[in-house]
């Protein structure tokens, strides 16, 4: 015999499909016939080396549990429950659920059938902005400082870092375009040293308003944003060095 | 503020298009004060309902999960589809089974569920549908052993299924009569 074996949701998925295959009345399941096929079909899942869930061997055992009892109840006088009883309300509920399934499958389903206008996604121009302030910048430096990786290994190394170098890193990194994200300009700093001469690049640029440091909405992204205002390379003659004249540097 | 109902028409409607989630009476409440009467806004909305309605128009005004939302029409869904920013919602027939379980029986444990699909293991259906945020974990039910949760639906599955509210949902005894229909 070949059997097409349909794909199961479970035992009782199985068994309303042999009550309509074979044109059962749900209220009048034949115990036996039903129990002859459920366990045959189990059979033939085995031949496929299906893997047989346990609640399909419970469902076998309660079928023959039911079949027994009736058979009881035939020879016995007295008036019984019906045996199926509870394997009949189990079977319309669970028939009622797939229908509503269904049913829910039927609507206008959100994003499947119908759209929606998608939640409001502001240039960064229109965007809310606040400003930050040097002290909100410090706290912010704290944070980076924090999730830094620390060296495993110390070793002392004198590093020159020029502030005069990351002025004109960050005017060259905005001319073109007028904003940079704080995160892409310290991206890849590895010392401290090179991190903080950032901030105090970034805190020269705030004081003379070629620069503003913006947050969209508390622990958004942080921008910086070049001003209108005209960027003179004479500025940097006037910036100290860690005691060096930066402007005597050259590159 | 006194206001012409043209001109509230023309702010209900405007509230409703730029909001992200299904607008609520209450809502409409706290923008308009106690100075436009309840009754008169639902009228409104009525009419908005309506006239969206027309084929004229790509999107409709809905009611779903306690408020108002436009919508586009079942008919453009082809349409955009085609927009890559849509991904489509899919469902598998286990995650629908237990849904539609919750939806009626809510709140219902774990254990209730199994039980009522004849034993399957229910857990996979349940964390996609949690993932999903079509139901949550409401509670828990004190009189069972072990306390087990239990899980109910979510205003998110309202507004996916585009039912107003729960009792949008038609009566179970309705699914079961059709099932005596076919048969008999």
């Amino acid at each position: 015999m070949r059997v097409n074996l349909p794909i199961f949701e479970g035992p009782l998925d199985m068994l309303l499909y042999l009550i309509k295959k074979n044109e059962f009345d749900i209220f009048d399941i034949p115990i036996s016939q039903i129990t002859q096929e459920y366990l045959e079909y189990l059979d033939a899942m085995e031949k496929l080396n299906m893997e047989i869930a346990t609640e399909f061997i419970v469902m076998a055992v309660k079928l023959l549990q039911i079949k027994v009892m009736m058979l009881l109840r035939e020879e016995s006088e007295e008036e019984t429950e019906d045996p199926r009883k509870d394997l009949v309300s189990t079977l319309i509920f669970y028939q009622a659920f797939k229908e509503v399934a269904d049913f829910l499958l039927s609507r206008e389903i959100l994003n499947r059938d119908v759209f929606l206008k998608p939640p409001e996604k502001r240039s960064v121009e229109e965007e809310v902005w606040t400003e930050l302030s040097p002290s909100d910048l410090m706290l912010l430096m704290k944070d980076i400082l924090k999730r830094m990786k620390k060296p495993s290994v110390h070793e002392v190394e004198i590093e020159k870092v020029s502030v005069v170098e990351k002025i004109k890193f960050i005017i060259e990194k905005t001319t073109e375009k007028k904003t940079i994200p704080f995160e892409e300009l310290v991206e890849g700093v590895q010392s401290i040293m090179h991190l903080i001469a950032f901030i105090l690049a970034i805190l020269e640029l705030m004081r003379l308003q070629i620069i503003k440091v913006v947050q969209m909405r508390p622990f958004g992204k942080i921008m910086i944003y070049r001003t209108e205002k005209k960027f003179d390379e004479e500025i940097l003659k006037g910036i100290d060095e860690y005691g060096e004249r930066g402007a005597q540097e050259s590159n | 503020m006194n206001m012409e109902r043209e001109e509230l028409r023309k702010v209900i409607e405007g509230l409703i298009f730029v909001s992200d989630e299904p607008v609520n009476e209450k809502t409409f409440q706290k923008v308009f004060g106690d100075s436009i009467d309840l009754s008169t806004i639902r009228g409104i909305l009525e009419e908005l309902k309506l006239e969206y309605s027309s084929p004229l128009h790509g999107f409709e005004l809905v009611e779903v999960a306690g408020g108002y939302q436009f919508r586009t029409k079942k008919e453009l869904g082809e349409w955009i589809r085609k927009l890559e920013k849509f991904q489509p919602q899919r469902f598998s027939r286990s995650a629908m089974e237990v849904l539609s379980i919750i939806a009626y029986k809510q709140p219902v444990t774990r254990a209730e569920i199994e039980a009522m699909r004849g034993g399957i293991d229910s857990s996979g259906a349940l964390k996609t549908l949690l993932l999903k945020k079509l139901i949550k974990i409401s509670g828990r039910k004190h009189d069972a052993p072990g306390r087990p949760f239990t899980y109910s639906t979510t205003r998110k599955f309202l507004e996916v299924f585009g039912l107003k509210d729960l009792s949008d949902l038609p009566p179970i005894e309705e699914f079961m009569k059709r099932e005596e229909g076919k048969e008999g």
